[in-house]
């Protein structure tokens, strides 16, 4: 079998080898940032790599296809982030293959693929049976991330043809200290922290911790305090430690959040959905509860 | 018999629920704190057709039903538990009605259309100092000279008044008077549409004062004199001295609405005590529900509630029947006993309620925090009249059940 | 200008319960269009109104839920609707909706935008607006938060993982919309009972020529990570000290602090 893979980061592209590895396919990368290629070619024996403007849909269809045609692959793979799902779905019109999204885990068993994915906002999960040709759009976290081959991979350059039909302008995120989606350690605010001021005690603890703090989407998307958020239509976090202060635990923001090591919840309400998914949990008021964590970790570092 | 409602009925109370989910629901306490639903709310309800609902499109009403005007009312009081917004809207569906069956084309094209936007208030003045239940006993007195009519008197516990000052274009009341002389009986009555405030401009012989409530504070309450308030005949509702009856229908109206925001407040008073009989533990660890005391009990008011709901839907369905359906088998008479069960039942049902819920709430339900005490001072107003007094709802009902000849002695 | 809005049905996951034995209870959760969707058809409108559009919506399925969806966008200022009666649509692969709609595109067009919400509540796959774009041969707007409609052309901006990109292209082009795009407007009773007199054309797959294709998912199940799931009280101030202690010292030992 022979997998396509596209990834937009290095983790990405060790989680995709993961991928091929345990499929035990021939793989190849695409991707579109030149600093990746590097990387890639460290994980894969072939590389496809096109420097698109900046990401234009149009262009990275043109490439896609042009990949498509050089790599033959029975699969294709990508991440489930912004840019992935666009390119896993110009991968599945581009090559007939059936695209499946979410995917946690897959199996092969000659031609067919036996694929387990996540529904339902990521509260239930399901099994289905597909056959190659098929396109696989990656949930995070679900493969484990490969290591350095010995080798470099060969690279390619594909041009883009120059896109017409779209104009792209890219202004890149502001990184305001450490980013939530390269720390360790995130530290999320939630609803349940009520004014924009208490943030600081979100900030507080992150700094105390080494790492970095957001919000969920209601604090970005209705009240302002943030550009970027924690969830599905935000940004997806695998770090170390995820602590989430407020937080209830909707299945929006929780898809964003899985691919943390451990999840810790401070929460007052005893049936907030968050305890479900945590491995520590603490049913408390946050306004008391966090300055007493933030008092102990200072004793502890002093 | 089809207990469902309808699809558009359906459709519409999900679009008032969304609206006061949006809209109402995050300023609620807001509105019983400051004693004042903001005007920009009031607009934006306007624009969302939240009044004159069963009003024809003619005179610029949505074209809907008082079932729908009840759910409108309903949800609304749901997410203001304090019930301010939701009688506001409801005296802007019922008066306005009352004037659509018996006033003159003139007024209510002036009127009607300026009511249905949200930028004029339109209510009710009949109550006076020295008595409320007592219609017949009015001392407004209405004057006529030449094309027009001089009236005055005192009216007082009158919804709007502040609000009717407000707002841009104004507002006024659906106000019952007493033709020439004021002498205690039925067929001497005359009703007015009276706008002491109109189109931006505030008329003379027109002296308000508001009152201090306890509860419900974000609607107004208030008295005002009238000195030869100047009415011009057109704003004469109906004939001269059949008000007394037009304005019993009107009451019919308002009553179901008070009774449909009461179910309201008191159905989130419930869905609360829901939340807080699961999740408050006692006694190591035991849910609330799991003492029969508290659920029982929980059972019994749940059942009241129901059927209180009932009695407002089936109320509101035949004043559809006689009024917008026009349907012959009922007469505006057969109104009288639904609506006096949804008025009994709904502001009692709904106190009774919101009493058990504090208590099961602890000491925590003392503190204004709770936020349930602004429904129950909200329900509660409404056992004591407001439309119609429950003594006065319980004589109605004993009268045209067990016969007049016998209930009058 | 003609604009195509496809909405679909979609379960409301947030409302989804399991029972004892994790399996979804499917059956009882609330289905209604996605709020993204609702944002699609909400900027259909607004370029109505600023623009003259005539807009057009489609949806897949033959349920009164799904006549109900067309409905409640006539509600909200849609001009036409069209349903695409097929039973279990849930279970369409999406190459197969795509081309359903691409159908719809051809035959009942010619539109100049097709706007689509970023992705549903209950699957989310977001690939159904690449698909289209690249079966139509039309430029994509991906995951749009603020769009602006032009006469002759449209600019939207979308916020990915490293930053925000503008995008602008001329028409015919395929726009997918997220729900921070807008806050759609809550149609009134006037718009609800006018709503009722506007017909619905109906279309099956076989008039589309269409060839259907299903997925069927197994073993649907609560899914839940496996956690620790170790909860402490912390209501007064002694359970909090003991509680954060525990914390803390549970962290170093997984060594994550």
């Amino acid at each position: 079998m022979r997998i396509l893979v596209y990834a937009d980061n290095a983790s990405w592209l060790k989680q995709l080898r993961g991928l091929a590895d345990k499929l035990e396919a021939e793989a190849c990368a695409l991707v579109f940032d030149g600093n990746l290629v590097e990387e890639a070619s460290r994980l894969f024996s072939r590389v496809y790599y096109s420097s698109l403007q900046a990401f234009n849909p149009l262009q990275a269809a043109h490439v896609a296809a042009k990949a498509l045609e050089k790599c033959n692959p029975d699969i294709m793979a990508a991440p489930c982030t912004n840019k992935g799902r666009i390119v896993a779905g110009l991968f599945s019109a581009l090559s007939g293959g059936l695209p499946v999204s979410d995917v946690i885990s897959v199996e092969a068993e000659g031609e067919e693929l036996r694929v387990k994915r996540l529904v339902f906002g990521g509260t239930a999960s399901a099994s289905l049976r597909v056959n190659v040709p098929a396109v696989l759009c990656v949930s995070p976290g679900a493969m484990p991330e490969a290591t350095y081959r010995g080798s470099i991979g060969v690279v390619e350059e594909l041009r883009a043809e120059s896109a017409g039909g779209i104009e792209v302008e890219f202004k890149a995120r502001e990184a305001v200290g450490v980013e939530p989606d390269k720390a360790d350690v995130v530290v999320v605010a939630g609803r349940g922290v009520k004014r924009r001021e208490d943030l600081s005690m979100i900030r507080e603890l992150a700094e105390l911790l080494g790492g970095a703090w957001s919000v969920t989407r209601p604090l970005a998307a209705d009240y302002g305090w943030s550009d970027t958020w924690i969830g599905i239509s935000g940004l997806s976090i695998a770090p170390r430690l995820y602590i989430g202060v407020g937080v209830s635990g909707q299945p929006h923001h929780m898809m964003g959040v899985r691919g943390a090591k451990i999840i810790v919840a401070v929460n007052k309400d005893p049936n907030a959905p968050i305890f479900n998914e945590a491995d520590y949990g603490i049913i408390g008021d946050l306004y008391k509860v966090l300055p007493v964590l933030i008092r102990r970790l200072k004793e502890r570092g002093a | 018999m089809d207990f469902q409602f309808s699809e558009d009925e359906i459709r519409f109370r999900d679009s008032v629920r969304e609206f006061a989910e949006r809209y109402i629901a995050p300023r609620w306490v807001e509105i019983d704190e400051k004693g004042k639903i903001p005007l920009d709310l009031i607009k934006r309800m306007g624009d969302q057709g939240l009044f004159a609902i069963p009003i024809p499109e003619e005179y610029g009403g949505m074209g809907g039903t008082m079932l729908m005007a009840a759910i409108a009312v309903e949800e609304i009081a749901y997410h203001d538990p304090a019930v301010a917004t939701a009688v506001y809207v409801l005296l802007n569906n019922g008066w306005p009605f009352a004037l659509y069956l018996h006033g003159s084309e003139d007024a209510k094209n002036e009127v009607l259309p300026k009511v249905a936007s949200g930028d004029a208030f339109f209510g009710i003045a009949s109550t006076e100092p020295q008595g409320g239940s007592d219609v017949a006993g009015i001392r407004t007195v209405a004057r006529k000279k030449g094309d027009k009519w001089l009236i005055s008197g005192e009216k007082s516990f009158i919804s709007g008044v502040r609000e009717l000052m407000e707002l841009p274009v104004g507002g006024g009341f659906f106000l019952v008077a007493k033709t020439e002389k004021a002498e205690w009986g039925h067929r001497n009555i005359t009703d007015f549409v009276v706008l002491p405030k109109w189109n931006g401009k505030l008329k003379e012989g027109f002296n308000p004062t508001i009152y201090d409530e306890i509860g419900r504070h974000g609607i107004s309450t208030g008295g005002f004199t009238l000195e030869e308030f100047e009415v011009d005949d057109k704003f004469r509702i109906g004939e001269e001295n059949k008000g007394f009856y037009y304005v019993l229908e009107g009451f019919n109206i308002a009553r179901t609405l008070v009774a449909a925001a009461t179910i309201g407040s008191a159905r989130w008073a419930l869905d609360k005590a829901v939340e807080w009989l699961r999740e408050r533990r006692l006694f190591q660890g035991r849910p609330l529900a799991s003492f029969q005391g508290i659920s029982f009990k929980f059972a019994e008011l749940y059942a009241e509630l129901e059927a209180a709901k009932y009695f407002v839907y089936k109320a509101a369905w035949m004043i559809d029947k006689v009024y917008i359906e026009k349907d012959p088998t009922y007469k505006p008479k057969d109104l009288n006993v639904p609506v006096s069960l949804a008025k009994l039942k709904g502001p009692e049902t709904a106190t009774r309620i919101y009493e058990e819920v504090l208590k099961w709430h602890g000491a925590l339900g003392y503190t204004k925090e709770c936020n349930l005490y602004r429904g129950w001072l909200g329900t509660f107003s409404y056992t004591i009249g407001a439309e119609g007094a429950q003594n006065i709802m319980r004589y109605i009902i004993a009268r045209d059940v067990i016969g007049s000849e016998y209930v009058r002695g | 200008m003609r604009i195509l809005v496809a909405a679909k049905l979609s379960l409301d996951a947030g409302q989804l319960k399991f029972d004892s034995s994790g399996h979804p209870l499917i059956d009882a959760c609330p289905r209604r269009m996605g709020d993204a969707d609702k944002c699609a058809v909400e900027e259909a409108v607004r370029a109505k109104e600023k623009l003259g559009a005539e807009t057009v919506v489609v949806t897949i399925g033959g349920s009164a839920e799904h006549a109900r969806i067309i409905r409640d966008a006539y509600a909200m200022g849609i001009d036409k609707g069209y349903i695409v009666r097929i039973n279990e649509p849930e279970t369409l692969s999406l190459p197969t909706v795509a081309r359903i709609i691409a159908e719809i595109y051809r035959r009942t067009g010619p539109y100049d935008l097709v706007f689509l919400g970023v992705g549903s509540n209950d699957t989310h796959s977001s690939m159904l607006a690449p698909m289209l774009s690249s079966m139509l041969d039309i430029p994509l707007l991906p995951s749009i938060d603020k769009l602006d409609v032009k006469n002759d052309g449209v600019e939207g901006i979308a916020t990915m993982e490293d930053g925000s990109y503008t995008f602008r292209a001329r028409f015919p082009a395929v726009i997918s919309i997220t729900s921070e795009a807008n806050e759609p407007r809550i149609p009134t009773l006037r718009a609800i009972l006018k709503s009722k007199r506007i017909p619905i054309q109906e279309v099956s797959p076989e008039d589309l020529g269409v060839n259907v294709e299903r997925i069927r998912l197994e073993n649907v199940e609560r899914f839940i990570l496996p956690r620790r799931r170790i909860l402490m009280e912390a209501g007064d101030q002694s359970q909090i000290e003991e509680a954060v202690g525990k914390l803390l010292e549970a962290l170093r030992s997984e060594g994550v602090i």
